[in-house]
């Protein structure tokens, strides 16, 4: 293994101690420290609001390291950035699976409905969407060399989507007012300095995972990509054989 | 007029860079695991040369990094000292290719394809026709493209891409499905349009077609080249229409 | 480049799809079929009302169930005509002797759009009367607004679904890759269009402040993807 590669094997190893580490401490906080909520806002069911909220905020941020990376990748061709969004991609659709799946559940008991159609719960979806669609187009090119320069496209003018959808979404419900909103749960349910402590040890221990996950899974990519440049290599008829003198005489006509 | 291969020495001559056309260096392609071209160094200059080699060698794969069409995984090819792009507009006039489709909508007439690309091309349609007349598919011009036969779609390729009367012409494989008459007009429209300035590389098969005019050939395989070379013989100069 | 020279190539690859469709006849007519059909079997699952000059709270409801079948209906229709304009580039190849010419991508973007906006329209042409018919609706005046609100929609539909277009070309199931990278992005321009055609068959005016927001957004819309499209189209295609 390269000094470059051990440093970040060992990198990637640190970050996942601290993520587990910060999520025993979340957890504690979370379950044992923080105080149950009152039972309009659901009893102890409020208690996923400490995983839903920082899923939600780190899938945002995912989604918006594919925007950046896809960009980036369109303009310099450099695989890191490919490798990058596709990475972010798989990650942040991971996180905000989890927020489609916790919201309803809190939602059901709560509001008395698993869904509604609030502005941010409606991007939050059309986001998911927009990314499930990357992903599968990085699996369904017909041409594998341009799948990448195809997903950041999609990376691209799929984010930029997400505020038009957003305000739509707003305007409608303005216009058509109903139900509960979603706008400030932390608020309402009086979050005292115990609660704000789980809430924050919860982010931290999301962030940290994100990141650990991300190592891994570039890693996992550059690795996959050793593999196929060995495969090429050993197709290669001779990788020592010294390069060939060019022509001086170039092919063609004698002048 | 007897023909012989000359491998390349390394005896060097100033001169030859200047009138350097094609330069290719470490050009690879890969597709996931499969190589398509192996870090290939070649130059080309003026004249038509063959591009020979079994299926597979990567024939194709040149002409179309080439055309710029394909982007390779590493490596640098240049036209007149400048990297080739696709997306220089100067590089897209100049070139000319036909690969194995033949590039052509198949509703369209002959004609009115080639009075598109004509335009497209900033010409006058009837340079369409004229291109058409010569591959000797004048009595084809009303015909649909997709109603044309294996061999005259293919001619109909290569006056598509004479079109524009391009510096560098690619064509693959332009003699597949011609009876030994198309393939005459197919030779003739090439010699007509080569001139000093101007660079074909042709892939095919039939390596005594091409031998028979043109200035050199190349042979690929597996990616890399093998032979390259100058025909040495006495030629009579190419006619011209 | 001369401007002149970039209308001229645009509009030859423009007139050049349409071209095509009529020879072949084979994107245009079955459009329109499957929209005339599925807005015809939206249609019973629509009970017979006619829309009352005082509207009450179940027109209202019905109002708005009708403008989303038609732009469902059009939705959809449109989305099969988008993919099939790019399948007439791969047929022989065309598509690489059309991005080796020399024409801005920009304009290869534009031509595309153009014939795609023609098929949209024949749709909402077809679509609009039937449903009209089928719902009994009588929009008097209205139909200046809406007309209106249709090429607003159709500009945004059509920009950001041949970007889509290209890129599903590009992919296999691309038949299902489509929908599933428009639909959610086309999300606000089709909230915006059902409610917008909805008022309409309400009798509504367009003076208000819900109106104007509508149009705003379909505006921000057009203009944003109309950008964002005709930059990427080359990204996608080269």
């Amino acid at each position: 293994m390269s000094s470059q590669g051990a440093a970040r094997r060992s990198y990637s190893d640190v970050l996942g101690l601290a993520a587990w580490a910060s999520v025993a401490v979340a957890l504690y906080l979370v379950f044992f420290v923080a105080r149950e909520a009152d039972i309009s806002m659901g009893g102890q069911l409020q208690r996923i609001f400490y995983f839903h909220v920082p899923a939600a905020w780190i899938s945002y941020l995912s989604f918006a390291i594919v925007f950046l990376a896809s960009i980036a990748y369109l303009r310099t061709a450099s695989r890191r950035w490919d490798l990058l969004a596709h990475s972010a991609a798989e990650i942040g659709v991971v996180f905000c699976t989890l927020v489609l799946i916790t919201g309803p559940i809190w939602a059901r008991p709560v509001w008395g409905t698993w869904w509604q159609w609030d502005a941010r719960l409606t991007s939050t979806l059309v986001l998911w969407l927009t990314y499930v669609g990357y992903l599968f187009i990085r699996n369904l090119s017909t041409d594998g060399a341009r799948a990448g320069r195809l997903a950041a496209v999609i990376g691209i003018t799929g984010f930029v989507d997400v505020p038009i959808v957003h305000f739509s979404v707003q305007w409608w419900r303005t216009l058509h007012p109903s139900g509960p909103t979603v706008s400030n749960p932390a608020a309402d349910s009086g979050l005292g300095g115990a609660e704000l402590a789980a809430f924050f040890a919860s982010l931290a221990a999301f962030t940290l995972l994100f990141a650990w996950l991300l190592s891994l899974r570039t890693r996992l990519g550059r690795l996959a990509d050793r593999v196929d440049s060995l495969a090429v290599a050993t197709e290669s008829r001779n990788p020592a054989e010294p390069q060939r003198v060019p022509a001086r005489n170039p092919v063609g006509e004698a002048t | 007029m007897g023909d012989e291969w000359r491998n390349a020495t390394s005896v060097t001559h100033s001169a030859w860079l200047l009138s350097l056309v094609i330069s290719i260096r470490g050009l690879t392609v890969t597709y996931g695991r499969t190589l398509a071209l192996d870090r290939l160094d070649l130059d080309l200059g003026p004249g038509v040369i063959g591009l020979f080699g079994p299926n597979g060698s990567g024939k194709s794969t040149l002409l179309r990094v080439l055309s710029g069409l394909l982007r390779p995984s590493a490596g640098t090819v240049e036209l007149c000292g400048r990297p080739i792009s696709s997306s220089d507009e100067g590089f897209r006039r100049r070139v000319g290719y036909a690969g194995h489709e033949s590039g052509l909508y198949p509703r369209l007439t002959l004609e009115e394809n080639l009075s598109l690309f004509a335009r497209l091309y900033d010409l006058p349609a009837r340079r369409g026709v004229e291109v058409a007349g010569e591959v000797g598919l004048s009595n084809r011009l009303q015909t649909r493209a997709g109603e044309l036969s294996a061999g005259l779609k293919r001619r109909a390729a290569v006056a598509r891409a004479l079109l524009h009367g391009p510096d560098l012409l690619l064509l693959d494989e332009p003699y597949a499905n011609l009876d030994d008459d198309a393939a005459e007009e197919v030779t003739r429209a090439i010699q007509g349009w080569s001139g000093p300035e101007r660079t074909a590389l042709i892939a095919t098969h039939g390596a005594k077609r091409l031998k028979a005019y043109a200035a050199g050939g190349v042979i690929l395989k597996q990616g890399r080249v093998v032979v390259e070379g100058r025909y040495n013989r006495a030629r009579e100069p190419a006619p011209r229409a | 480049m001369r401007p002149s020279g970039f209308l001229a190539k645009t509009s030859a690859l423009a007139i050049k799809d349409l071209r095509v469709e009529l020879r072949g006849r084979d994107t245009l007519p079955p459009m329109l079929a499957f929209a005339f059909t599925v807005a015809l079997v939206l249609a019973f699952a629509v009970p017979e009302l006619p829309a009352t000059a005082r509207p009450t709270k179940l027109t209202v409801a019905l109002a708005y169930v009708e403008a989303g079948f038609l732009w469902i209906t059009v939705l959809f229709a449109g989305l099969i005509g988008f993919a099939r304009t790019f399948e007439v580039e791969r047929e022989e190849g065309a598509i690489d002797a059309l991005l080796l010419a020399p024409v801005d991508r920009s304009g290869l973007f534009i031509a595309k759009a153009a014939a795609n906006l023609v098929f949209v329209a024949c749709v909402e042409a077809v679509v609009i009367p039937s449903l009209a018919l089928f719902f009994a609706i009588d929009l008097g005046a209205g139909w200046l607004p809406l007309l209106g609100v249709i090429v607003l929609v159709d500009l945004g539909f059509v920009a950001a679904g041949t970007l889509f277009a290209a890129v599903a070309a590009q992919t296999r199931s691309r038949e299902l890759v489509l929908p599933l990278l428009a639909l959610p992005t086309l999300v606000p321009v089709f909230i915006a269009a059902i409610e917008l055609t909805a008022d309409l068959f309400l009798g509504a005016a367009f003076d208000d402040m819900a109106g104007r927001g509508w149009f705003a957004i379909l505006l921000a819309f057009d203009v944003i993807y109309g950008v964002v499209a005709a930059l990427t189209f080359e990204l996608a295609l080269d």
